[in-house]
């Protein structure tokens, strides 16, 4: 029996951990991947931390300057860039890398390897020119093995058994040879590192993808101020009107109640993104088109419905009684409402403050259509993505900067998230 | 007398702004995408608009690929969504942290459910890395997750929408599982009810309020899905019906009014499907009781 209880409870928590997991792991990967210079992101696979260093290996070649990075992920150094100009490679690693090699560091190191060098000059020419050689069988044997395999492909549609075993022996034969090229390759290129190269170790700027999506995407910060105002403002009107209507829902009865009560699902029926195009030609006729008010006045009317309902809810949690007791001690209807109700309402109505606010902040759909110069900032954030395939780190850096505000906000009102919808009933 | 009067009054006064502001902004555009709708650049009265659409072969595929998602979305996000509620609401050890972790997928902006999940699925994804990490696929074995057919497109479309929405669900119907009162349930185990009995003959119908509040909402939405989709395939590789609005609107110029028909399409079939919905629940008799 008991041992029964310990089996149920143990699978129950493994279900809990399971949930846990499917919902966190997306999300600390974007968290992850915003952390990551342009080299990790684009390594495979993608590391499950991002590193906080970099290790590079600095060689001399042809009498140009090598730098490589270290990759966890290929588990060997890839190359970054040839040159003689140190400003040019400080840049090119930093973008590519998000480390600054400082010049101070870089002279000491050059110093180095200078030293190395000069003692193993003969050994590492002869090792270089064996290297080379050896990589352009392993390129040739390679290009044979693709072909050799498309060839096998075809020969297993058309079902030629005996070229199939041929082909597959021509194969295994290139393979072993690759492998064989790949690991002599490999023992030359420890020794050249040992004898000509030095190796140092940089820390990494993490949050570079977050400063540069701000400074490269030159919209993204005034987008941002755009974005809070537009929150404020919708606030303010959802909060103001459907506040109203709220407290009306939970103390009066009056015909239409039920109609008005289903609003919010009537005005969501047609879709917002087609709203907000005939409200484009409304909103340019007002003098509103493509500012914050305009695009308040727009996401206000989605939310306005759904204020009504949670400041519904909220109303009706305050007992009428303390009003009319209010009002027996002769206050005023104005009066109790201001003194009683209001007060005692504060915190639901923050919440639902904060609803709104979130609500508006994410819009992504609306704010496409109603944008031309002055976009929000999911609409950086989506242009980033859409336009800009390639960077998924910066993509992610400002996905998660337009991500972070909507969480906290919703974690600070858990606690109201649920009381708010208790009270709604269609 | 006249304190009585101004008593009546006073709800009306109190709802008027909200009615005001839907008439100026939500009645009024409504009104005119459905004008504009009808009416060629020269004011001429003609049916062409919807025409276009109804020629158009990406529109069968719109209406076939949307009923496909709702119907199996909505299904899959209220049973998954249900399952949660029933277990936060055990009130073990630990709820409060599960139910504030829940929260944070309703909480994300689609842009960044988006890019979470476009830079996941592609082929050198963490998707891909996370399972090659785990020892579940070779080097050589990446699975190309965005070039699937169009029903295991939909399917992918489906999972993300569902981590995103099945928290959104859950709130509703655990806030309605929180005001259930605690004898009734008591009772049915007293009498001997299996707890799956219970929940069917005691719990369920009990939280139908809820279940219908998250239900109507969520098809509404759910008929209405078209950004995830356009931020991981593009247009027009998997068409539902409001990505293909946003198509005309955004994509093809000179097309405004056919996606002003479109809109007028989408909002009738929202219409039908939520009435019929309502009705059959009992949602419009409910204040008579």
């Amino acid at each position: 029996m008991r041992v029964n209880k310990i089996l149920k409870q143990t699978l129950f928590y493994l279900v809990v951990a399971g949930i846990i997991l499917v919902i966190l792991t997306p999300i600390y990967f974007l968290v992850v991947i915003s952390l990551m210079s342009d080299q990790e992101a684009y390594d495979w696979p993608t590391q499950l931390v991002p590193s906080f260093f970099n290790n590079y290996k600095l060689e001399i070649v042809d009498g140009k300057f090598l730098i490589s990075v270290y990759s966890s992920a290929k588990k060997k150094y890839s190359t970054l860039i040839k040159t003689n100009d140190f400003e040019e490679l400080q840049k090119f690693v930093r973008n590519k890398t998000n480390s600054t090699i400082k010049k101070g560091i870089f002279d000491i190191q050059v110093k180095k390897l200078n030293e190395l060098i000069s003692k193993n000059s003969e050994e590492i020419s002869n090792l270089r020119n064996q290297i080379a050689s050896l990589e352009s069988k392993l390129n040739t044997v390679t290009v044979n093995l693709v072909r050799y395999k498309t060839q096998l492909e075809k020969a297993k549609k058309a079902n030629m058994n005996n070229l199939i075993s041929i082909i597959n022996e021509k194969i295994i034969e290139f393979e072993n040879e690759k492998r064989e090229y790949e690991k002599q390759i490999k023992k030359l290129s420890e020794r050249l590192d040992e004898i000509g190269s030095v190796k140092f170790s940089v820390s990494k700027h993490l949050f570079d993808n977050y400063v540069n999506f701000f400074r490269v995407t030159s919209d993204a910060l005034p987008a941002l101020f755009r974005s809070i105002q537009v929150a404020i403002l919708t606030v303010l009107i959802s909060l103001t009107i459907g506040g109203m209507a709220g407290y009306a829902f939970a103390r009066y009865n009056f015909k239409g109640k039920n109609l008005l009560k289903l609003s919010v699902l009537f005005v969501r029926m047609f879709p917002g993104i087609s709203i907000a195009m005939p409200m484009v030609i409304i909103l340019i006729n007002m003098g509103f088109y493509d500012k914050p008010i305009g695009l308040s006045l727009v996401y206000s009317v989605g939310q306005i419905g759904m204020t009504i309902w949670i400041t519904a809810s909220i109303f009706m949690g305050i007992s009428k009684e303390l009003e009319e007791a209010a009002m027996i001690f002769g206050t005023t209807r104005w009066g109790a409402f201001f003194k009683v109700t209001l007060p005692l309402a504060l915190p639901g109505l923050a919440a639902s403050a904060m609803y709104a606010f979130i609500g508006s902040w994410s819009e992504t759909a609306q704010a496409i259509v109603l944008t031309q110069f002055n976009p929000t900032f999911p609409v950086v954030v989506y242009q980033t993505l859409v336009g800009a395939k390639g960077l998924i780190n910066l993509t992610a850096a400002g996905g998660v900067s337009l991500a972070l505000p909507a969480v906290i906000f919703t974690l600070i009102i858990r606690r109201y998230i649920l009381q708010m919808w208790g009270g709604v009933k269609v | 007398m006249p304190k009585t009067f101004s008593k009546k009054w006073i709800p009306y006064f109190l709802i008027a702004p909200t009615l005001i502001y839907y008439i100026v902004f939500w009645l009024r555009p409504v009104v005119s995408a459905i004008y504009y709708s009808f009416f060629d650049d020269n004011n001429v009265f003609t049916l062409n608009n919807y025409l276009t659409i109804f020629r158009d072969e990406y529109f069968k595929k719109a209406v076939i690929n949307t009923s496909i998602f709702v119907v199996i979305s909505v299904t899959l996000e209220f049973v998954v969504a249900l399952g949660l509620a029933l277990i936060i609401n055990k009130k073990f050890k630990g709820a409060q942290v599960l139910l504030s972790i829940a929260l944070i997928p309703m909480a994300l902006p689609a842009v960044a459910v988006g890019a979470m999940w476009s830079s996941g699925f592609a082929t050198y994804g963490w998707v891909n890395s996370l399972l090659y990490h785990l020892g579940l696929i070779s080097a050589d074995g990446k699975i190309a997750f965005l070039a699937g057919n169009d029903f295991q497109s939909l399917m992918l479309i489906i999972l993300i929408d569902a981590w995103q929405v099945i928290p959104f669900m859950m709130v509703i119907l655990l806030a309605g599982l929180q005001g259930l009162s605690k004898e009734a349930i008591e009772a049915g185990y007293i009498f001997g009810g299996s707890r799956f009995t219970v929940l069917r003959k005691i719990t369920l119908p009990m939280l139908k309020p809820s279940i219908q509040t998250a239900l109507i909402l969520r098809i509404i939405s759910a008929i209405q899905v078209w950004l995830i989709i356009v931020m991981i395939y593009g247009y027009r590789r998997i068409p539902v019906l409001l990505e293909e609005v946003v198509f005309y609107k955004e994509q093809l110029l000179g097309f405004y009014r056919v996606a002003l028909a479109y809109s007028v399409i989408v909002a009738a079939i929202v219409s039908v499907v939520s009435i019929i919905y309502l009705k059959v629940s009992g949602a419009f008799e409910r204040e008579e009781q």
